[in-house]
């Protein structure tokens, strides 16, 4: 906080994540005083556990975080807080004020960015609160980031495109998952859908996986094919990047007396009921792979009017073409606004910086407009969308802030 | 103890830094760990599941979402406690300890390193 006067940011960006990187260097480029902060004492956020296959290659988060940090410290103007969570945040005359574990004093910043991304769906069978069941997303902690095996038979349970990214991943490392299959449905799970729509969520992703996954896909899609067929493929599942897929059987529970010993599972018909009796089988991890959803805390506290969209996994901010919130000076990028993949969290953060540069007559309307032009463009590029109608979701959000902010919202 | 041994095929970039190994407790063991990596990580590595105890149940708990969003991690780190596991580095000489019985409710803010 060198300049900027009375220690004064022109932005405060809440999350070192792709989105929060990206606008930080952005705002650095056009010489806001900025500070990211991070509760995590290593940036990068969700990017860091991040790999997939492009083509020629690999598209690997660890390389892109370090770029983003790497332009992020060359900038005079922009300090990287880690290890500084923010816990509390308010609106003042001209700005924000948020409170930081690490200052005991306040931080005051013109305008806020949140980029907190978005957080894990629980899958809570009985005993997913047992030590060694894990989310997916901490299992691309553990091994991508770390390098920390998740287990030597490891069982994801979830259909969501996480598990398939964790698969993957786990797999590429040489250590893939013994198998991957849904939850068994219960009242605590209807937030996941029955099996059946799980099933349709996976096939989605089809296109993306082997030679016999997209006309498997196409004989599933159909109800009548399905009760012939599924009942038919052997329980211990098909090949899938190393690991089993077995849409056939589903998880029950999670059984261990300390930790995770093993996992309970029935078959499903072709209808997605569980049938037949139950049996055990040895798991020393659970990876639960529910599914992502935005972190809408601070915007909510902080008075952002909110919209729930399910085609961007639940309640999101309704923001302007950049990001704006219905709070002045009060931003959005990245998974906040809806749940996508690194590279669009990337753009919407370079997006939000732009217009808070702007703001204060450091970005001019083309930067802005190219600014805005690379988020659809990234998202037509997406290897896959987490969510079918992501685009729709996002049309519905601009309908709700042309009317003047509106959706199933709080009122600011 | 199971550090995962890379095939050749998995891109150089992706792979994790080596840092140095340090030497850490837990409850009065002695551990190994990569400098800077979470207490949560190297105790997995080091095959520890259980980080404590439940206050509501007293049932085991141990890492769950290792981002700082559940706070099942929490350990005592020297006299700090409910620090979360998956966010302390760990460093030479650390020594964390299960959180059993459970420490009163404090208020304030937790955060501030000491």
């Amino acid at each position: 906080m060198s300049a900027g006067g009375e220690g004064v940011l022109d932005l405060a960006v809440v999350g070192a994540g792709p989105a929060g990187l990206a606008a930080a260097a952005a705002a650095g480029e056009r010489g806001l005083v900025t500070a990211v902060f991070d509760e995590s004492p290593v940036a990068g956020g969700r990017l860091l556990g991040q790999l997939h296959p492009v083509p020629g290659g690999w598209w690997v988060g660890r390389a892109e975080a370090a770029r983003l940090v790497a332009a992020v410290e060359d900038r005079p103007t922009v300090s990287l807080r880690l290890g500084a969570g923010v816990y509390a945040a308010a609106r003042e005359e001209g700005g924000f004020r948020l409170h930081a574990s690490v200052s005991p004093t306040p931080v005051r910043a013109r305008s806020l960015l949140v980029a907190t991304g978005a957080t894990e769906l629980p899958v809570p069978l009985p005993g997913w609160n047992l030590p060694g069941v894990i989310t997916a997303g901490a299992a691309q902690t553990l091994a991508n980031v770390w390098g920390v095996e998740v287990g030597r038979r490891s069982f994801v349970v979830g259909l969501s495109p996480l598990a398939f990214a964790v698969a993957l991943e786990l797999s590429a490392a040489g250590v893939p998952p013994a198998a991957i299959a849904p939850p068994a449905p219960g009242p605590a799970l209807a937030h996941l859908g029955p099996p059946a729509a799980q099933w349709r969520e996976a096939l989605r992703l089809a296109r993306l996986g082997p030679v016999w996954a997209r006309p498997g896909a196409a004989l599933l899609a159909s109800p009548a094919l399905r009760r012939a067929l599924l009942p038919r493929l052997p329980r211990s599942g098909l090949p899938l990047l190393g690991s089993r897929l077995r849409l056939n059987v589903a998880v029950e529970a999670v059984v261990g007396r300390e930790s995770a010993e093993g996992v309970r599972l029935r078959r499903l018909d072709g209808d997605g009921r569980p049938v037949g009796p139950a049996w055990h089988e040895a798991a020393d991890a659970v990876l639960l792979a529910g599914g992502l959803r935005p972190v809408p805390d601070l915007l909510r506290a902080l008075g952002a009017r909110m919209a729930t969209v399910e085609e961007l996994g639940g309640e999101v901010p309704v923001v302007d073409p950049d990001g704006a919130t219905t709070v002045p000076g009060l931003y959005a990028a990245g998974n906040a606004l809806g749940v996508e993949g690194a590279a669009v969290a990337m753009a919407q953060g370079r997006r939000a910086a732009l217009a808070v540069a702007a703001r204060l007559g450091r970005a001019d309307g083309r930067a802005q407009a190219e600014a805005r032009a690379a988020v659809e463009r990234a998202r037509a590029d997406a290897p896959f969308a987490f969510h079918a109608g992501v685009a729709e979701g996002h049309r519905r959000i601009a309908a709700l802030w042309q009317e003047g902010g509106g959706g199933d919202g709080r009122a600011v | 103890m199971s550090r995962i041994v890379h095939p050749p095929s998995y891109p150089a970039a992706a792979r994790p830094p080596r840092g140095r190994t340090v030497r850490f407790w837990f409850d009065d063991r002695a551990y190994e760990g990569v400098e800077g990596e979470p207490l949560a990580a190297a105790l997995w590595a080091a095959g520890v599941r259980d980080l404590g105890r439940t206050e509501a149940t007293g049932a085991p708990r141990g890492l769950y979402c290792a981002i700082g969003h559940c706070f099942e991690c929490r350990v005592r780190v020297g006299d700090r406690p409910d620090r979360r596991a998956c966010l302390e580095p760990v460093r030479e000489g650390l020594r964390a300890y299960r959180q059993a019985p459970p420490p009163p409710l404090a208020s304030g803010d937790r955060g501030a390193p000491a």
